[in-house]
């Protein structure tokens, strides 16, 4: 649909400098003041400011098991700094409610965000600034993350956020399912995908050999392997709708369409966890954050679970989309001190790694690969391999709108509304009329 | 009701025209005797009504007020600001124009997801009006004989009447799920489909569960105005030698008429308004099949934050639905006759 | 009850033509019953089955159990008690304040003298025009500029008084006859007692009526609660449904109980309070 969110960041800035100046004049919003305007944090963490402290946590937790793996983090910094810390995942509507908070200036003072959308809250300039405490802290080796990672939380010369971690997709496969249905080895290429979902097919143990969302997730993997981009490089124009795209996107379609790949609805289960979990479905395209609720949840299929790099186009590249979800605190945080130091507790060396040791996601400092846990634990390595060609899923400061432009379209496609061509070709002229 | 204004017994009888403008009449006497003043009747009046007013000043009046404000301005959910942005909200809601490209918003959600909404909501209220209203006029025809277990069966009519909205939408996208028990009786006769899943039937879905949970509600309307209407006029027009269908459009249906009007505005009111169980079953999916223009504004609004929008969608949908309203409003004013 | 409108003097209760008819309505009837009910029926037999797949095709269920309630209230992320507590809280307090609310604005409007009375009475039935939709995007705005969202005021109190309300039960007072009002004013009362000791206590069946309308519909109203309320603890049981489902999907036992759990009361009450309940329904749409 069209629409014209329009403004050009500079033309934002300085209505939102008249606003704030009107505001400070006048008092637009009759609800009071927001608790003061805080003096920027100079990035030396006041010592201070670490007796006592009194902290709250807060993000998303898909399942159990995740709440369970942050708690233990939690006690351990708690224990450390004889803190309080209040950890209150949010398990739904994540961003409706953290948005509010914020909004409303009560929020927790360390909080998740999803690279996708958060340019936009960094835009609102309402997320705490950790470039001076970074630069102020010689041992936190900032440097040691991978790039993209850190490139995703940039904004404007400031750093928002941390990241916490990061998750490829690669392919799950139940190995028994494959050696019933005949099928010696894991695809590594298109065609063997199609040809190993065409034996299970045939197998009948399962109605739908694999699983995917309506949305097409594992959509912005493929796009990547065929060698097709989304934004140009000065990311000044969306190329979605190019051959090579279009290509990737007819592959999976067809896919859909021959009964190989099965919508949630189809299959009855809600994510590929849970039906790789159940055996609903033979192979699934899914990050490290499945693992723990197969491993815990699961454990008679368990063994059977394997896990490799997705399968390339025969004249591709090996590429994966990535995910990663930074630490970011806001300026409303009481204790931004202490804030800076939960994240810092959260993402150093040992507390990243120890993070990463509990399973759920990949950590994100690059050092980190030859951690004996990586050694030990053959299918999350491969997950973290991945790192090397994985394109992190977010599209600069318009990120959210280009996704919920392009969103819909992949939904019409995936449901049998609309042809792959058509419906990039809608996506990439309206994001370039409207959005760019 | 009728109070007799000519006899003499001042302290019983009120002559209602007096209490009506409060002049010298029989309360303004009494009133007078144990000392209360005009002023402080007044008073007693208003702060009997005060809780009312301020309710829906602030909750009601001062909203629908705040919403045309709203549509005009760009507010942003993290920092509480809003922003004049003029008519662009209303812009970006209604373009592109469906007559400019042959209406293909009616077919394709994501050319302009607003009017595709408000074309679901018109199927939806045209598929579920008629068939609510007929249908509980059906059983209340059928209840209104001589019939055993009339209590079981009103019951049995109005269950799905008060179950929540969101409860009905869970059981039944359970009922219809792919795996569903209604697919399992259908299966053997090769009829069996993802009813939910499918764009192309999850809007019939949400409409069959409508129908379900609406027949009841007009059963019961319709039962007490067959209960007003009397038994003289059934046996006047049976001795003039009509036969049954002819009784039923000049004596029953005739005699309906009030509630009628009420059923049907109702119905078409509360069509328009559906957001609910369109949320809960599919959240407006798949593909946009279910979402209705209040879903759409719903989540334009509140998932992703774009208030000012949400606000232009609402008062496009406000002036229909008050059309509407009006028009009901009028017509019992006309009815009623004691003001 | 008076005869219906079918039957009249000399009607002949026999006969192929009667049978087939009465065996026809019946026949109708019945099918339609059973569609109403079969859904409600499906649900309780999965709530009590054990793992059953939404394939069940039994309506008994194979292995009666109560586990499926058992594991609702035993799992830590799902607050059962608290949300019905919620429920209950939002519900009975919407009730409480309409009928306060209501029964004073519609006696004043009924039985008292004030200047513009019959123009408020005429603003207040006009607000019965405006559509709900229309408010819920402002209200909730509001409600975030005061503080409110997730709070138990800012979920009640928009919905404290109710234009119907009043409607009902001012043309109920005015039923009344005014020569009570009238004997207790002499007698000494002010405003207030005449309302409360002397009409009130008449106005029972139409307060009843509206009490049970407002507590049914609050009890199961989503559109308003999945707005207003963020956390999970705040949730009302229709919201928590609501937000749990997706989790669930595969679990009908645990899904089926947990719509039971929102349905039973109000199927409850409406069995023992059916008389009020319809009355109540008849009442909103005729005149007087």
């Amino acid at each position: 649909m069209a629409r014209t969110t329009g403004d050009t960041t500079e033309k934002k800035t300085t209505r939102r400098a008249a606003l704030q100046a009107a505001a400070a004049m006048g008092a637009i919003s009759f609800a009071g003041c927001l608790g003061g305007d805080d003096d920027k944090p100079d990035g030396d963490v006041d010592e201070g400011a670490l007796d006592n402290m009194q902290l709250e946590l807060s993000g998303w937790a898909a399942d159990d098991t995740e709440s369970e793996l942050v708690q233990e983090l939690v006690d351990n910094f708690e224990d450390e700094y004889d803190a309080e810390v209040d950890y209150n995942p949010i398990p739904s509507e994540y961003k409706r409610q953290i948005q509010t908070q914020i909004g409303a200036g009560d929020v927790a003072d360390v909080f998740y965000l999803d690279a996708s959308y958060y340019p936009s809250f960094a835009d609102e300039g309402v997320l705490l600034d950790l470039e001076p405490y970074i630069e102020e802290d010689d041992e936190f080796a900032i440097d040691d993350f991978f790039d993209p990672l850190i490139d995703a939380f940039q904004y404007d010369d400031g750093l928002y956020g941390i990241p916490k971690d990061f998750s490829t997709l690669a392919l799950y496969h139940n190995d028994r399912m494959l050696e019933d249905a005949g099928v010696d080895a894991p695809p590594e290429t298109w065609n063997e995908l199609r040809t190993a979902l065409e034996s299970i097919q045939a197998e009948g143990e399962v109605t739908y050999p694999m699983m995917e969302y309506d949305n097409a997730r594992i959509f912005w993997a493929f796009l990547y392997q065929n060698g097709g981009q989304v934004l140009t490089d000065d990311g000044s124009e969306c190329v979605i709708a190019s051959d090579e795209n279009v290509e990737a996107l007819e592959f999976l379609i067809d896919l859909v369409d021959d009964d190989l790949v099965g919508r949630p609805s189809e299959t009855g289960a809600d994510w590929h966890g849970g039906a790789i979990g159940s055996e609903e479905v033979a192979m699934a395209a899914i990050g490290p954050w499945a693992l723990p609720a197969i491993e815990d949840g699961h454990p008679e299929v368990d063994d059977d679970i394997g896990v490799s790099h997705l399968p390339a186009p025969e004249d591709g590249e090996q590429a994966t989309a990535a995910y990663t979800v930074s630490y970011s605190s806001s300026v409303h945080s009481e204790n931004p001190d202490g804030a800076y130091t939960l994240i810092k507790f959260l993402t150093d060396d040992e507390g990243m790694a120890s993070w990463a040791e509990q399973g759920l996601a990949l950590s994100a400092r690059e050092s980190h690969e030859d951690l004996e846990y990586y050694e030990n634990h053959p299918r999350r390595r491969t997950h973290l391999e991945a790192g090397e060609w994985a394109h992190v899923v977010s599209f600069g400061p318009h990120s959210q709108e280009i996704m919920n432009e392009t969103r819909p379209q992949l939904e019409g496609a995936v449901t049998g509304e609309r042809e792959p061509r058509e419906a990039l070709e809608s996506a990439e002229e309206t994001v370039n009329n409207d959005i760019l | 009701m009728a109070y007799d204004s000519q006899s003499d017994d001042t302290e019983a009888a009120v002559n209602i025209d007096e209490l009506r403008d409060g002049s010298d009449g029989t309360v303004a006497r009494l009133k007078r005797r144990v000392g209360i003043t005009e002023d402080q009747s007044n008073l007693m009046g208003f702060l009997f009504v005060a809780p009312n007013i301020a309710v829906f000043s602030i909750f009601l009046l001062g909203p629908v007020l705040y919403a045309f404000y709203l549509a005009f301005m760009e507010y942003s959910i993290l920092t509480h600001e809003s922003a004049y942005v003029g008519l662009e909200n209303f812009y970006a809601v209604m373009q592109p124009y469906p007559w400019e490209n042959g209406f293909e918003a009616l077919r394709d959600p994501t050319t302009n997801t607003w009017w595709f909404s408000l074309r679901n909501t018109f199927v939806y209220a045209i598929g579920t009006v008629p068939l609510q209203i007929l249908g509980g006029l059906a059983v209340a025809l059928m209840l209104d004989k001589r019939v055993r277990a009339k209590k079981a069966y009103r019951a049995a009519y109005f269950m799905p009447v008060m179950l929540s909205g969101a409860a009905a939408a869970v059981i039944w996208r359970w009922l219809l799920a792919d795996t569903g028990i209604i697919n399992e009786f259908l299966r053997p006769l090769g009829l069996a489909h993802n009813w939910a899943g499918d764009p192309s039937t999850a809007l019939g879905a949400i409409m069959l569960m409508a129908v379900w949970g609406g027949i009841g509600f007009n059963m019961i309307l319709f039962l007490a105005g067959l209960q007003n209407i009397p038994q003289e006029l059934y046996d006047a027009a049976r001795i003039d030698g009509s036969n049954r269908w002819q009784r039923f459009r000049h004596v029953t249906w005739a005699n309906l008429g009030n509630t009628n009007f009420f059923v049907i505005v109702m119905a078409i009111i509360g069509a328009f308004q559906v957001f609910g169980i369109a949320l809960v079953f599919e959240e407006g999916g798949p593909f946009y099949a279910t979402t209705t223009a209040v879903l759409l504004i719903y989540q334009r609004a509140f998932e992703e934050n774009y208030f000012g929008e949400g606000a232009a969608m609402a008062m496009f949908l406000f002036v229909i639905i008050f059309a509407f309203s009006y028009w009901q409003y009028r017509y019992r004013k006309s009815e009623e006759v004691d003001y | 009850m008076a005869r219906s409108s079918y039957e009249y003097p000399g009607y002949e209760r026999e006969g192929p033509t009667y049978w087939s008819q009465t065996v026809g309505l019946y026949l109708v009837l019945t099918l339609g019953a059973l569609w109403m009910t079969a859904p409600f029926w499906w649900t309780i037999t999965s709530a009590f089955s054990a793992n059953p797949t939404a394939t069940e095709v039994s309506f008994i269920p194979a292995e009666f159990t109560f586990n499926n309630f058992i594991e609702l209230y035993n799992r830590d992320n799902i607050p059962l008690v608290r949300w019905f507590i919620n429920t209950i809280i939002f519900a009975g307090s919407v009730t409480v304040f309409n009928l306060t609310f209501d029964s004073l604005a519609g006696y004043a409007l009924a039985r008292m003298d004030f200047w513009g009375r019959d123009k408020l009475f005429l603003a207040f039935i006009s607000t019965m025009m405006i559509p709900g939709m229309i408010t819920l995007i402002p209200v909730y705005l509001i409600l975030v500029e005061l503080g409110w969202t997730n709070t138990y005021q800012g979920l009640i109190l928009p919905l404290a008084a109710n234009p119907f309300g009043i409607f009902l039960l001012r043309q109920h007072f005015k039923s009344l006859p005014a020569a009570l009002g009238d004997a207790a004013k002499i007698d000494g009362c002010n405003e207030l007692q005449t309302f409360y000791h002397v009409y009130l206590p008449l106005a029972k069946p139409a307060l009843a009526a509206l009490g049970i309308f407002t507590f049914m519909g609050a009890w199961g109203n989503f559109e308003w609660p999945v707005i207003v309320m963020r956390e999970t603890e705040m949730f009302t049981l229709p919201v928590a449904l609501f937000a749990v489902r997706n989790q669930y999907f595969a679990q009908t036992g645990l899904m089926m109980a947990a719509a039971l759990i929102i349905v039973a009361p109000v199927i409850i009450a409406f069995l023992s309070a059916q008389k009020y309940f319809i009355r109540g329904m008849s009442l909103s749409g005729m005149k007087g």
